[in-house]
């Protein structure tokens, strides 16, 4: 039997992460997509046959909360979760491994432990139905589970190294313009 | 309890955890100290319940039609016109960033979507001008506030899903204040052109060329039009205007440009990330907004403010106070969540509109998008000006004090909020 070298397997969770991350946006965008359709047909239903019917209302919020609980994950891997990066930056090497780890630990366990509590509250519910579309209350809900489950495999296969933050990391501390015909610290032309 | 929840939320997003983990190890904290066992049905009750509201689906959708709009070219469009209008004045480019954030708004609600689209274009422009590389970001910046006080405004839909206010209304209210500040902007950019000698450019285009830019542009100038009068006059509710603006924006970039299906499909995946992003912190939010509500935060509060009910503009200067410091420290979307519930029934007490107060502090969780050190439209600023960030929180402040003072303006004469909705009945 041959073993994985640590290269290939690192190379193969970095493809299964891009995949799935692929595959969860590509599902939550259609499910976005759609709910604009069937928001414009309950329009369109109303204006035409007098009334929408009951279930657009319903399926729109539906599908609006599974298309954002199956990117949860997807955004997590690309670091595009709003938080402040400064600290694991500005830390000395050692201390920011630990305080990656420790990131990294604590969003394993916490959404572990989020799977595990929303898919129980999910099943909970299956003996009501929905007003709209009738069909049991777990159907909707399971979009909790399966979108902290989800994010539990992509955090797995990210592992405990540092996120990318493009929102709050992305100005660059020392670019500055040299061709700037003012001094940006006075405000004044540049003497 | 409360300060346990608050030393564990502000310690993990120190930490750099993503804000909703930091919100929900905080709930889990919070429930520790309540009963551990609630929170196996409550957690999940309220995460789900947080974010299952018909009003708060109208938001991914006026977040796809800003996307949309970019990639059709009406973006370009606004700009060539509010260029037209005032690009050959002294200080022109500056004028032409805040006009063109004031038509942005129209069918974006969003300050960073404004100040990442319009900076990357007007800054380099100002610049050439002979503007300093920080008053181009800072007034960028400054200027994308306007934004999400013009209607369609994603903080006010969010507010009105709260409090039960009307959405309408509430749009209505913004458009004077959205002026206002558009108005502010546009004076502190010539007096900076004036100052710095900066000379105008050009002269006034033809008539002709004007109108040849407002047709071009109307479909995006008709598109707020749209939005507030459908749903003023009850044609549609706000969700459903929401998906009327993004077929009508699909249906121009069509007719009009270049639009390419995978540039649609793009748009649309970004709005996905963008709507699950801003989703889970108000599904986690709602969390801890129940465990506020059940430590009695609110009545709290309303007791501590209860000498000064008699003055609703104490009470507002007080509460856009708190708002003020919790917005500099705090992501908006969750410190309106999180404030809101606790503020209304103070606000209730001292008689303030509901509408007026909307505007108070969506105006206030708006200026916290440029106050440091978190304010990410100073980020997204500085990062498309190749500015130094700290550079930048330097010279923001007097961007920040002009917001404030029309604030100020708002607290102390609510007509200029309440005018236009009483007007509209």
């Amino acid at each position: 039997m041959t073993s994985m070298t640590p290269s290939r397997q690192s190379s193969l969770r970095e493809g299964l992460l891009l995949a799935c991350g692929r595959v969860t946006l590509a599902i939550a965008a259609v499910l976005l997509a759609s709910t604009v359709l069937i928001m414009l047909y309950g329009v369109v239903m109303r204006y035409v046959l007098g009334g929408a019917p009951i279930w657009v209302d319903e399926l729109t919020r539906y599908l609006i909360i599974a298309s954002v609980m199956l990117a949860i994950g997807v955004v997590w891997a690309e670091g595009a979760h709003m938080r402040v990066a400064l600290l694991e930056r500005r830390l000395p090497p050692r201390m920011a491994t630990a305080l990656i780890h420790y990131q990294w630990w604590l969003t394993l366990v916490l959404m572990a432990g989020a799977t595990w509590m929303t898919w129980h509250y999910a099943m909970s519910a299956s003996m009501f139905r929905t007003m709209g579309l009738g069909v049991s209350r777990s159907v909707p809900m399971l979009s909790m589970p399966i979108g902290f489950a989800l994010i539990t495999v992509q955090v797995l296969l990210h592992g405990p190294r540092p996120l990318t933050s493009p929102t709050l990391e992305i100005a660059p501390d020392e670019e500055v313009d040299e061709s700037a015909t003012h001094d940006d610290r006075t405000g004044g032309p540049r003497s | 309890m409360i300060w346990a929840m608050l030393a564990i939320f502000v310690v993990h997003v120190l930490l750099g955890l993503p804000l909703f983990l930091s919100l929900l190890v905080t709930a889990v904290t919070g429930f520790l100290f309540v009963d551990i066992s609630m929170l196996e049905r409550l957690g999940p009750q309220q995460f789900f319940g947080g974010i299952n509201a018909f009003s708060l689906m109208a938001i991914p959708l006026f977040i796809l039609a800003g996307n949309l709009m970019n990639i059709s070219g009406l973006t370009e469009r606004l700009m060539r016109l509010a260029r037209l209008m005032v690009g050959h004045l002294r200080g022109g480019m500056g004028h032409v960033n805040v006009v063109s954030s004031v038509f942005f708004a129209g069918v974006n609600g969003s300050a960073v979507a404004d100040t990442s689209a319009l900076g990357s274009l007007l800054v380099p422009a100002m610049r050439k001008e002979g503007y300093s590389t920080s008053f181009a970001a800072g007034l960028t910046a400054g200027s994308s506030l306007i934004g999400p006080i013009i209607p369609p405004s994603i903080f006010m839909i969010l507010y009105a899903s709260l409090t039960n206010t009307s959405v309408g209304s509430l749009f209505l209210a913004g458009v004077v204040p959205g002026l206002v500040l558009a108005v502010a902007f546009m004076a502190m950019n010539a007096w900076y052109a004036r100052r710095h000698g900066l000379q105008a450019r050009g002269q006034a285009p033809a008539r002709r060329e004007v109108i040849a830019a407002v047709i071009g542009a109307l479909p995006a100038l008709v598109a707020p039009v749209i939005i507030v009068s459908g749903i003023v006059l009850g044609i549609v509710t706000p969700t459903e205007s929401g998906a009327l603006i993004v077929a009508y924006v699909l249906l121009c970039g069509l007719c009009q440009g270049p639009l390419k299906l995978v540039d649609v499909w793009g748009a649309i995946k970004d709005t996905a990330r963008l709507t699950s992003a801003i989703f889970v912190i108000m599904a986690v939010s709602s969390i801890v907004s129940w465990l506020l509500s059940y430590a009695q935060v609110p009545n709290q509060f309303v007791a501590l403010l209860t000498p000064y009910i008699d003055s609703p503009i104490l009470i507002l200067l007080l509460l856009s106070a708190i708002t003020f410091v919790t917005g500099m420290f705090m992501e908006e979307v969750s410190a309106l969540m999180l404030l809101t519930p606790i503020f209304v029934p103070v606000a209730m007490a001292a008689g303030i509109d509901p509408v007026h107060l909307g505007v108070i502090i969506t105006l206030n969780i708006t200026i916290a998008l440029i106050t440091p050190p978190m304010g990410a439209c100073v980020f997204v600023a500085a990062a498309v000006s190749k500015l130094e960030i700290t550079s930048l929180f330097r010279t923001i402040w007097p961007f920040v004090l002009l917001a404030v003072a029309v604030l100020l303006m708002l607290i102390i004469f609510p007509p200029l909020t309440l005018w236009l909705p009483t007007l509209s009945g």
